[in-house]
């Protein structure tokens, strides 16, 4: 009877796998959300920094209004991504928190599902706001089409800064960590020329550029508005998945170690 | 996973990063800035030849590659030349520069002028425009600054102060003032008129202080250049060694001793056949305003300086053209060095479009089209030492004019500029619009009957005694009230003055229509300037001061006894009636003279 009636209960009470997906990225975007340490920053730089230099000290180039609307979104995708895992993986690293997640029935994909949820939320909002920003202050005319090219673009750019994310995490105490992802993402941004067109830097920083994931993104973007250098769309997303892959695999190989 | 594992995968993927900014750095891209693109398919005339069908490739405002098989790098600009014709920006090897001249000259697709004589204090900014490699607006200019010459000599009657050189004074002095101000060259001011013919005279530099000064110029390693008019003058200065004949001399064509001498001295000649033309009055520049093919981009000021004439006074030689055409030919054919230059900024030239007109003059004297536009390029590029243009070679800055057609077979195919290109800048086509005057009121026609007692006028500002004095000549003139004028009026206005020997001598009086002193009206809705005249009989002109500070005139007799004349608008050739300053009477006859006007008015 008994055997029965747990037989019952049982396919009930398992919530479905994509139940699980949904209300962990839910809850992790919520958290995040509520966590101002993150989301000002992250929501923030981007669309003060684009005012600024987009707008504000843009002396009348209707130009500049859109290589930074493309720009600027890939800066807010670096810091939602690189901050929203690095810092939350080694916090909960330390905390003990990552260890009790190993020990819950919840699958184990559904952990790193969940942070990339919340991180391309966030690059959504940002996104949304820029293009915002960009049509009704810098003047930028934009097709719906290319509007929604740098969405897209923004959304799947998440995933390697994300992967860097995660490894640097598992690298760095919880103290550490915001540390080291500010000094590889402001440099990174900064000679991507994601802060001031390329052309501004002196030729050996724009040689190097190619170096930089942050670059390859950039010049995805800045095809959709007509300013990048004209390199084969292929180059750079073959960049941005090795980067992916290469971190993904030496974080999971870590937080196999860890476990 | 090791440490050493994780330390070599890190590795990798630098090294496969580091391999993608290499690759990049070697697929030879450029970034889509303003001063880089390509035109492809295109004719090319590199500044000696024509190459049929070629890529040219800009990178930073420098020319990076030319040639049939020239990579275009990924993601630059394309230029489809397709019918095309891609050339250097042309050089202008005589002009003299103020107001919009750099603009003009770019506009139209020159993109240096080598000025012959100007004022030193532009020196300076020349320098630092032409070092630039910024996006302009402007051609750059290389220049002589003030000229040699003597007081009262060719140069200094434009009514500014030039530096004279005294009788006796040391030529090498004077040249080094010179290129302390900052002169690029030398030029020398050698005309005392004598080469029109007539008996009229201008003091010029005595040949010992011409020879000085060429030699002085060559012990400070500059060039010397002359302004000659007369071939005896010419001779002289190229066997003291002048560099180059800025003009050809009018008088005569080049004698088989000038072209030996010219060969032998290697010395070159910018013949500036476009400002000739005007000695002999001819239409050839007042064609150039109407040719469709450049209407775009002419400003109404353009179009007035092309369809300006010398004033009446200035000599007028009518086989000067004829003359420096047959020189032109023969020194040609003998391999003399024919650099082509217009002297815009005078009266029948205006800057960038004459050059076009130029090269046809060219053509016309016997150089195929492609001489013509070496003597454009190339030539005058290589004889300044001006190293970084006039040719479309790699390295060399990409001043640079495309046009529709081809040249070679036609030269007129020059006019129909599709783009021009200055540091690599694409420069914008259309001739900026020039401001419209007021037009005055309808009832304003009687400008004054003189039968109050004094010369005060109906409308406008005033009359005024006028004469050569402010352009630095020695007439003078005054103008009064007199009793009794025509038909029994009760008065008329009496002008009475001396016209003494210069280069444009006159003297008479103006009256601005404007509601200041020269403030251009509107004439376009009027037909005629009528007017009663008595006075030391002869040739006078109505003149009006139109356009941009240019002078039309037209000749009338005078008599002792009062006459009525009525001089139509349309007999003003070429003047921008929609810009008129001010009409008025003058003489040029030397000597003494008085006239009366009465009941004046513009109907």
């Amino acid at each position: 009877m008994n055997a029965l009636v747990l037989d019952e209960r049982t396919p009930h009470s398992v919530p479905s796998v994509a139940r699980i997906y949904w209300l962990e990225t839910r809850n992790e975007f919520l958290r995040m959300l509520r966590t101002p340490m993150f989301a000002l920053p992250s929501l923030l730089f981007p669309l003060v920094f684009y005012v600024m230099f987009g707008v504000l000290l843009n002396r009348g180039s209707g130009g500049m209004g859109s290589y930074m609307l493309a720009t600027y979104g890939v800066f807010g995708v670096m810091g939602a991504s690189m901050f929203g895992f690095g810092v939350t993986v080694a916090m909960e690293r330390s905390q003990g928190l990552l260890r009790l997640k190993r020990a819950l029935p919840v699958p184990a994909g559904a952990y790193v599902f969940a942070k990339t949820g919340m991180a391309m939320m966030f690059v959504l909002m940002i996104s949304l706001s820029l293009i915002a920003l960009a049509l009704l202050l810098a003047k930028v005319t934009l097709t719906p089409a290319q509007a929604a090219m740098l969405v897209v673009i923004n959304l799947l750019g998440t995933l390697p800064f994300a992967a860097l994310g995660l490894y640097v995490g598992t690298l760095c105490g919880a103290n550490g960590a915001p540390a080291v992802l500010n000094m590889i993402m402001l440099p990174m941004a900064f000679l991507s020329g994601l802060w001031l067109p390329l052309s501004m830097l002196p030729a050996w920083l724009q040689k190097i550029a190619p170096v930089w994931p942050s670059y390859h993104l950039s010049q995805l973007a800045l095809k959709v508005v007509g300013g990048d250098a004209g390199q084969a769309v292929g180059l750079h997303v073959a960049a941005l998945l090795l980067v992916t892959a290469v971190f993904a695999v030496l974080a999971r190989s870590r937080l196999a170690a860890a476990a | 996973m090791k440490k050493i594992q994780e330390i070599g995968v890190l590795a990798c993927l630098a090294a496969a990063l580091g391999g993608i900014a290499w690759w990049s750095g070697r697929a030879d891209t450029v970034e889509a800035t303003g001063n880089s693109f390509a035109v492809k398919d295109v004719r090319v005339f590199d500044g000696e030849s024509f190459i049929e069908r070629a890529t040219v490739v800009v990178r930073d405002g420098r020319i990076e590659a030319v040639g049939a098989d020239a990579r275009i790098p990924t993601g630059a600009r394309v230029v489809d030349g397709k019918g095309k014709t891609l050339m250097p920006a042309l050089i202008d090897a005589h002009t003299h520069n103020w107001g919009d001249a750099q603009r003009d000259a770019l506009r139209f697709g020159v993109g240096s002028e080598l000025e012959m004589m100007g004022a030193a204090q532009s020196l300076p900014g020349y320098r630092r425009h032409r070092e630039a490699m910024r996006r302009t607006d402007e051609a750059d200019v290389w220049s002589s600054g003030a000229a040699v010459t003597v007081p009262g000599g060719h140069g200094t009657e434009y009514g500014f102060p030039v530096p004279e050189l005294k009788p006796g004074e040391d030529a090498d002095a004077f040249v080094r003032a010179r290129i302390i101000e900052g002169s690029d060259f030398i030029k020398l001011m050698i005309d005392d008129l004598h080469a029109y013919g007539g008996t009229q005279r201008m003091p010029t530099l005595p040949r010992s202080q011409i020879e000085a000064s060429i030699a002085a110029a060559r012990r400070q390693q500059r060039m010397s250049v002359a302004h000659v008019a007369a071939q005896d003058d010419a001779l002289h200065a190229v066997n003291a060694g002048v560099d180059g004949l800025v003009h050809a001399f009018v008088d005569q064509p080049a004698s088989d001793g000038m072209i030996a001498a010219m060969k032998a001295n290697d010395t070159f000649m910018v013949p500036t056949l476009s400002v000739i033309a005007g000695f002999g009055r001819s239409d050839i520049s007042a064609r150039l305003a109407e040719d469709p093919q450049l209407q775009a981009r002419l400003t109404a000021a353009q179009k007035a300086s092309l369809r300006a004439q010398f004033p009446p006074a200035f000599p007028t030689q009518p086989k000067a053209l004829d003359n420096a055409i047959e020189s032109v030919r023969r020194l040609h054919a003998a391999g003399v060095d024919i650099l082509a230059g217009t002297d815009a900024g005078n009266p029948g030239t205006a800057h960038g479009v004459s050059l076009h007109g130029e090269l046809a003059l060219l053509v016309r004297a016997g150089l195929t089209p492609s001489q013509a536009l070496r003597a454009a390029t190339s030539r005058p590029a290589a004889r300044f030492g001006l190293k970084d243009r006039g040719r479309i070679a790699p390295g060399l800055r990409a001043d640079l004019l495309l046009v529709e057609g081809d040249p070679s077979k036609d030269i007129q195919a020059t006019r129909r500029i599709v783009t021009v290109w200055k540091n690599g800048y694409a420069q914008s086509a259309d001739a900026p619009a020039a401001g419209q005057a007021a037009s005055i009121q309808d009832a304003d026609r009687l400008v004054s009957d003189f039968d109050g007692g004094d010369l005060s006028t109906r409308f406008g500002s005033g009359w005024q005694a006028a004469s050569d004095s402010f352009m630095g000549g020695k007439s003078g003139a005054e103008t009064r009230w007199t009793a009794g004028g025509a038909g029994k009026s009760k008065g008329a206005m009496r002008i009475e003055g001396d016209v003494a020997a210069g280069p444009a001598p006159w003297a008479g009086a103006m009256f601005s229509p404007g509601s200041g002193p020269m403030q251009p009206v509107n004439l376009g809705a009027r037909q005629a300037i009528t007017l009663k005249v008595r006075g030391t009989p002869g040739d006078y002109a109505i003149v009006m001061l139109h356009g941009e500070g240019q002078v039309a005139a037209v000749p009338i007799q005078v008599t002792g006894d009062w006459k009525a004349v009525r001089v139509s608008l349309a007999q003003f050739a070429g003047a921008d009636l929609a810009r008129v300053s001010a009409i008025g009477i003058s003489n040029s006859r030397i000597g003494h003279f008085q006239v009366d006007l009465d009941d004046v008015a513009i109907e």
